[in-house]
Order: structure tokens, then sequence, then C-alpha cells
């Protein structure tokens, strides 16, 4: 191949005329939606949540801030359309609403299609936790990642993070706690230069999955929030409604282990997890 | 404005761009248009980070090429043998469909018979300019296999389409 066949390849790109573009569909609302999709994902993946919890553990840095009827209007700097609050919605909210601590809220941060994607539980002191549920059958409770991102490390009990990645016996059936601290610089919204201290521990994440005595069923919930602010370089976040999407409680989940143990003992509970993860599988 | 607002301005303004390239990969404007909304939705995932490149159409045509090469890798292993094939392709949906000129025909029936990442190599050399050190960064290749591609694939077109291209000398 001479140089002069190099040119004759060149001019045949030349001649050819591709200005007649046809779109015969929309290219940018579905890589849009499927990016979002991708960016919960990734959030989860990136902590190493696997096996069982894995399967629902989809959690979402979404800019809504929950409102008081349970569905999420659009907030500050919004990036993701409002979830409407569809009866399905409704219908999931009002079945797990009594089984909460009295002064807890439970409230509908985001979903992708008729039913919530994402709850938002709140503590009687106001600090919230980005909550996801999930039941099965004859799930091994979570194990834990063997391999962690560098960002990424499981949480020993603290004075100020008391729950700890381990097991606890309770009278009513054993449960898994599976716990991940968040380095700064992991998280989705926020880069390495611009962050004073990009290993500074900001999230916390855990997981408890609750096996009923005897039983091969097993029913969980993964928590997630903020607990401490990003330290941005700036002094303040690009995005104004940090604690909205993330959530925020510098004591970390607002829910303990004992008290999901008693809400897991409660009778009922256990069938309207069972339902209510039956419905988000139809999303 | 929100990044999703961001990156919807961003799509819409390099979208018939990145199509002309994608035809080039793949011969026809369906596949092409699959292949650029994969692309989207692959910068959508990290637009956050996207956003501060310093030259972000050189990285949307990075991730249009490199799409491009994963997903005809996951191709072939989807692919299952069977007995026969037939030879001509559905109207419409091959390699230079939806195109009268004779020129585009040509050189989409030529760009079809080379391997999928000598394709790549031509198509961003000779379609989009790149240098060799350019499209050696986007294909995340050396630039040497750079360089032994582009022979190769000019070779393979010199035996393919050497006609079409006397002609082009004699114009």
């Amino acid at each position: 191949m001479t140089e002069q066949d190099t040119e004759r390849v060149k001019a045949l790109f030349d001649q050819a005329d591709l200005d007649d573009v046809p779109t015969t569909r929309d290219l940018i609302g579905p890589a849009v939606a499927w990016g979002h999709g991708r960016r919960r994902r990734d959030r989860w993946t990136a902590v190493g949540v696997t096996g069982a919890v894995a399967a629902v553990a989809v959690a979402g840095v979404v800019a809504l801030r929950p409102g008081a009827d349970g569905a999420a209007p659009v907030g500050p700097g919004s990036s993701m359309s409002a979830p409407q609050a569809s009866p399905s919605i409704q219908r999931e909210l009002t079945t797990l609403r009594p089984f909460l601590p009295a002064g807890y809220s439970l409230t509908c941060q985001n979903t992708e299609g008729a039913f919530c994607e994402m709850f938002v539980l709140t503590g009687p002191t106001g600090g919230t936790s980005l909550m996801q549920w999930s039941a099965g059958v004859d799930l091994p409770p979570p194990a834990g990642p063997t391999t962690l991102v560098d960002a990424v490390h499981i949480h020993k009990a603290t004075a100020l993070l008391p729950v700890g990645a381990g097991a606890r016996t309770f009278a009513n059936g054993s449960m898994a706690i599976s716990a991940y601290d968040v380095e700064a610089r992991n998280m989705a919204s926020a880069a390495a230069h611009d962050l004073t201290d990009p290993a500074e521990i900001v999230y916390n994440q855990v997981a408890y999955t609750f096996t009923p005595k005897g039983s091969t069923r097993t029913y969980g919930i993964s928590m997630s929030e903020l607990v401490k602010e990003l330290p941005w370089k700036n002094g303040k976040s690009e995005f104004p409604d940090d604690h909205a999407r993330l959530g925020y409680n510098p004591d970390g989940p607002v829910l303990s282990p004992e008290q999901f143990d008693q809400m897991a003992s409660a009778p009922g509970l256990r069938a309207a997890l069972d339902q209510v993860v039956i419905w988000g599988n139809q999303r | 404005m929100s990044d999703e607002d961001e990156f919807r301005e961003f799509a819409a303004s390099r979208q018939k761009q990145l199509l002309r390239s994608a035809y080039l990969l793949c011969g026809n404007w369906h596949s092409a248009e699959d292949l650029v909304q994969t692309a989207f939705g692959q910068m959508f995932r990290s637009w956050r980070r996207v956003r501060r490149v310093e030259y972000p159409d050189a990285y949307a045509k990075q991730v249009l090429y490199r799409c491009h090469l994963t997903a005809n890798r996951k191709k072939r292993f989807a692919t299952v043998p069977i007995e026969s094939v037939p030879d001509l392709a559905a109207p419409g949906a091959g390699f230079g469909a939806g195109f009268d000129d004779g020129s585009v025909a040509v050189l989409t029936e030529a760009l079809a018979r080379l391997p999928d990442r000598a394709r790549a190599v031509v198509v961003l050399r000779f379609w989009d300019d790149y240098s060799v050190a350019q499209t050696a960064d986007a294909l995340g290749i050396s630039q040497g296999t750079v360089k032994s591609q582009t022979a190769r694939a000019l070779a393979l077109l010199r035996t393919r389409i050497g006609d079409s291209l006397n002609d082009i000398r004699q114009d």
C-alpha cells in the first residue's frame, strides 16, 4: 500500500456523503434513564455489597427531597424526574408505616417505575437514612464482599457509630449485619481534587438480615447516610441538597439492630415485607 | 442547569456527528443508533466526571469506539452456529443500507469486510482525521498496533476495492 493509496482511501472517505443523518427515535432519553439506573447500582457495587443484599440494594443518589405525602417533589438541582405519588407507592408506604417504631416516619425518595425504589426513614431526632427492604427464601446471610475498593472499609463499632459488622442473636432469630465506611473520594458527587481530605470517612452503609428461628426465609433492610459533611475545598457542596440526596445522620443508621429485631418479630411485618418486595419486583 | 440538562444539551449537539462515525462502524443506521445510545448511556453514567474533561468531544468518540468493540466482542460469544447463512442481507439491514450514494455503498461494503478493530482504526484515522497517537489513545492500544492495523486494513481495502481506488486516482 503506497502513500498514494492512503490518500485515495482518504479521498474515498471524503467523497462519502453522510450529511443526511436520519434519526428514527429518541437516543438521549433512554440513555439517560439507563445511566441513572447504573449510577445507583455503581454506588452499591463500589461498596462491594454482594449476594442477597446486592439483589435488592440498588442505592440511589438522586436530587429529590421527600415530601410530606410520601412522594418526592423535585428539589433544587434535581437531576431526576419526580416520582409520582402513585397508588402503588402509597400502598407500599401504608403497608410498612405501621411497623415503624414510635417517632419514625417513612417516605419515598425516588422511583423508576410505579413502585418506590428508595425509601427515606426519618428518626425522632430528624436524622435520615436512605433505605431499601429485602425478603427472600433460603438466602444465606450476606457474607460480605471478598474485596473492597480502597475507599471503602468494613465498619467496626465505635462510640460514634455503634453498629459494626458481625452477627447478633435475638430471642426470635439471628441477624447478620454488614457495615461499611465510605471515604469522601468514593462519593459519586465528589472528585478527590475538590476535597480537602478525600480519605475522610463521610458515609456509612449497613444491612441487617434477619432470619427467624427455624425458618429459611430472611428479611432485611439496608440503610445508608452521610455521617459527616463532605469536606469540600470551597466550603460548600456543589449540590445544595446533599442531606436529601444521601440521607444524613451523624449517629449512622437511624434504626438499630434491636429496633429491627422488634419490627421483624412483630406479627405481620414479614408478610408485609414479602408483599412489598413482590410489588417492587414488578417495576 | 442540572447535570442531566447539561448532558442532554451536549448529547443533542453531538448526536449527528457520532451517528456518522457509528454508521461507518456498523454499516446501517439502526445499529448506529443503538451504538450511539449505548455510548450516551455510558457517558451519562459518569457525566459528573466527563463534563470536567478537557476535550469532551474526543471523550465521546472514545466511548463510542470502545462501545463498538465491546459490543462486537460480546456478540462473538453470543453467536450460535447454524448450518448455513444466507449470502444476501435483508433489504435495509445490511452495510451501506439507506444510501443511494455509490461512494458510501462502496465504502461501507469495504469496511464491512474488515475485522472490527481494523475498521475502528480506519474510520478513526480517515474519517475522524485522528493521528496515530490519538487513535491509539482512543482505542486503548499501542501506536505500533495502530500502524500495523492500518497497513493491514489498507492492504485488504486495496484487494477488495482496488477498482474504486483506481477510479479515484482517475478523478
